[in-house]
Formats: C-alpha cells, structure tokens, sequence
C-alpha cells in the first residue's frame, strides 16, 4: 500500500488540524507537515488544498509583507473550519480504530 | 547555483500559470499568489531539491485545489465546448428517434433551396446597398450569386471558412425574415396605394369606386352616337383618361393599347369625345408604352349595340337637345 494514496484521503483534515495549530503560509505548511512525518506530501498538492479549503470557507487568509522578497500569504482557521476539523477528527478516531482493529492479529481473532 | 534558482523559479512559475491558463484569471491568480516565494524558500531549504515538469506540479495543483481538469483535445473557449456538447446531444437525440431522423433527413434535403435563397437574401441586400435597379445586369448578378452560394454549400472548407459561411447564413437568415415581415405589408400597402390612388388622383371618371374608362352615348332613338362631347357642370371637360393612360385591348389583356384621343380644330387634343379608341401600343425599353407606328385606332366594343329608345312623352325636351349633339356624328 501507498502512503501517498492514504495521504490523499485526509490531507484536508491534516491541513486543518496545521493551520489550527498557527496560522502558516504556504511553504511554511508544507514543512510543518512534513516534520510532523508525512515525508512525502507534494507542495503543490498543499497549496491546492489550502486553496480549496479557503474557498469553502474553512480558511482565511491575509497577506503579509515581506522585507526581503514577495509577500506571503498567510492562512488562518475559521469557526466552519473549527467544526470541520472536529467532525474529522470524530471520524478519523472512528475509522482508525476501526482500521486497527481489523488490522490487529489479536483482534481478528 | 543560488543565484540562478530565482530565474528558473520565475519561468517555472510561469510554465505553472500557463499550465492554468484554461481556469478564469482570477482562479489562476488565487491559485498561483505566492508560489514564487514558496518555490524560492523550498530551494534555500534543500539545495538538492530539482524543479520538476510544470505541467505536472499545475496537474496537482488543480487536483488538489478541486477544479476540473482541462480539456485534453482543444484550447477552445468555453462557448465552442458548450455548441459542441449541444451538437453532441442534438445528434444522440436524433439517432434514438426514428421520426427526428427522417425529419431531419427531409429538412438537410432542402439544403440546395436555402443555398438559392441565401443567394436571393445576398443579392436583396447588395442591391440594397448598391442602389441597383432591376434590369439585366442585376439578373446577372443574382446568378451568380446563386452559382457562387451552391458552390460554397458543395465544397469543404477550413474552419476559418465555415465561420465566415455560418456568419454570412445568419446575415441572410435575417434579410430572408425581414422581407417575409415586409411581404404581406407591400401587398397590403399595394391595396391601400390602390385606394389612395382613388382618392388622391381624382384624374379620371368614378362609377361606385370604380373607373369609368369609357363611355358609350345612345341616342332618344337608341341607337349609339359617335365623336360625343362631354363636359361637366362646371364646362370641364370629362376625361376618363389622361395622356399615356392604357387599357387592354383584348379581354384577357394580351395586347396593350393607348387611349387615342381626338383633335379639335384648335389643333388640341381632345380626352372628352367618346366612345373612345385605342391604338395597339408597345412597351419601349423604359417600360413606356409608345403606339404602335403606323397603327389605325381601334374602336372600343360597346356594351350595347342598341337600347331601349325614349318614349315620346320624354322627349319633346330632350330632342331639341339631342339634335345638335346627334348632328356632328352624321
């Protein structure tokens, strides 16, 4: 099985639950998920998350000035947001337990 | 190294936009703000890091951000993929229905007249535009038209052509129901005109609306007279024709003639003196009828050989009157 292909099922709530944590820009989200172990997560499969999860309205965004180079664009959570990510949240502990479960020999058995 | 990475990061961004070209701007613009500045911290982060196929990181991008991939075969407008998903349907729906089939069978049959009758629609408004008359020349010109229209509807042409052809079809389309919406009115207009004619030139003798075209006098014998005078109240004379006014010479109109008149010893021409003749005339090339040269007048048939003659009781008044008038006539 392809990590890249479980990714693509809850980057959403992986987003979510980074930016929640601290307002971030693009790249800065990226590194963060990253560091947190999803290696292998694209950039640009981040930014379009972070676009569409803007136009949804689970984000928002604010444009902050930079000395050194073009400014960037920070995205910060919603309230919709908020709920969307608790709902997730339920699910996913639901689904993994689920998951595990299954996965377990001891409770397969 | 690092001081090349921003202009490769500046053309690949702009390959990304490219890429995108197909979404509305402002989508792209949402889509793509900060890419640069992602692009070049990632860089400083991991030199080691490559810039990748464009085409793919847009590919992600859009996947990601949830909008439509674009369309494989053609960079047309959304309006083109609109007409031709219509099409599309419309022929799906044809082919599921026999009666739609053949329909539209029988409607494509009619091509050739709508190639001859945007000819017509082409030669109204060149004609139009021109100022040109009927005549020859004109004929000329709707004949080739019709010859250059069918040729167009044969052939096969490039899509530039065909653009030009549908433009041109929905150009004469629109003459085609501008003179369908102008034709009843000219025909009803031209019943109106008739009634106007009536009543704006009163040049003439009326009968109950109709014209009085000639007039046959009978004598208190009842016998008919010739070379009668006719004047109204006021001494004007009674012309139910005017110089140039025509009629027909036979009942069914194949041969034209001219009202001739008569000429008084004053050397004038006289429209008053009936029964009136006619001589055969010709139409010249101006649409003019000119007498026939060399032609005799013609007398008009009269309605009645003979009628009823005047009671004597009637007369002793009348004769006197009748006398003179009948004298002229020999």
């Amino acid at each position: 099985m392809d990590a890249t292909q479980l990714l693509k099922g809850v980057l959403d709530v992986a987003v979510l639950a980074v930016v929640e944590a601290e307002d971030g820009y693009g790249y800065d989200v990226v590194r963060r998920l990253r560091a947190s172990g999803l290696d292998d997560v694209g950039d640009a499969s981040v930014y379009g998350t972070l676009r569409r999860l803007y136009s949804a309205g689970a984000l928002t965004s604010y444009v902050v000035p930079s000395e050194e180079g073009p400014h960037r664009k920070y995205y910060g959570i919603t309230d919709q947001g908020r709920t969307m990510l608790e709902h997730q949240r339920k699910v996913w502990a639901e689904f993994s337990t689920t998951m595990t479960d299954l996965l377990t020999p001891e409770a397969a058995a | 190294m690092t001081t090349t990475v921003p202009t490769e990061i500046a053309s690949f961004a702009a390959s990304v936009r490219a890429a995108l070209a197909d979404l509305p701007e402002d989508e792209v613009e949402e889509l793509t703000d900060g890419l640069e500045a992602d692009l070049a911290e990632a860089f400083r982060e991991d030199l080691a890091r490559e810039l990748g196929d464009p085409a793919a990181y847009a590919a992600e991008l859009r996947a990601a951000a949830g909008l439509p991939a674009p369309e494989p075969t053609s960079r047309r407008s959304s309006v083109a993929d609109t007409i031709r998903d219509l099409g599309r349907d419309a022929r799906s729906l044809v082919a599921d229905h026999p009666v739609l089939e053949r329909t539209v069978a029988f409607v494509v049959s009619l091509r050739p007249a709508w190639w001859l009758l945007r000819a017509w629609a082409a030669w109204v408004l060149v004609g139009g535009v021109l100022g040109t008359g009927g005549g020859l020349g004109s004929l000329v010109v709707l004949v080739l038209f019709a010859i250059g229209s069918v040729a167009l509807g044969l052939g096969r042409w490039p899509g530039w052509v065909t653009g030009i052809v549908v433009a041109g079809n929905v150009a004469a389309a629109l003459v085609v129901l501008a003179m369908l919406a102008y034709l009843p009115s000219s025909f009803g207009s031209e019943y109106v005109d008739d009634d106007s004619y009536v009543s704006a030139d009163l040049t003439g003798v009326y009968l109950d609306g109709q014209q009085v075209t000639n007039i046959f006098a009978y004598g208190a014998d009842g016998q008919p007279l010739s070379d009668v005078q006719l004047f109204d109240q006021d001494g004007r004379p009674l012309a139910t024709s005017v110089p140039g006014g025509n009629g027909c010479l036979d009942p069914d109109c194949v041969d034209l003639g001219l009202w001739a008149p008569m000429t008084l010893v004053t050397g004038q021409p006289a429209y008053n003196v009936y029964p009136m003749s006619m001589v055969e005339a010709y139409s010249d090339d101006y649409g003019t009828l000119r007498p026939v040269t060399g032609a005799a007048t013609v007398p008009r048939p009269s309605p009645f050989l003979q009628v009823p003659a005047l009671t004597p009781a009637a007369t002793p008044e009348t004769t006197p009157g009748v006398t003179p008038e009948a004298t002229p006539a020999g």
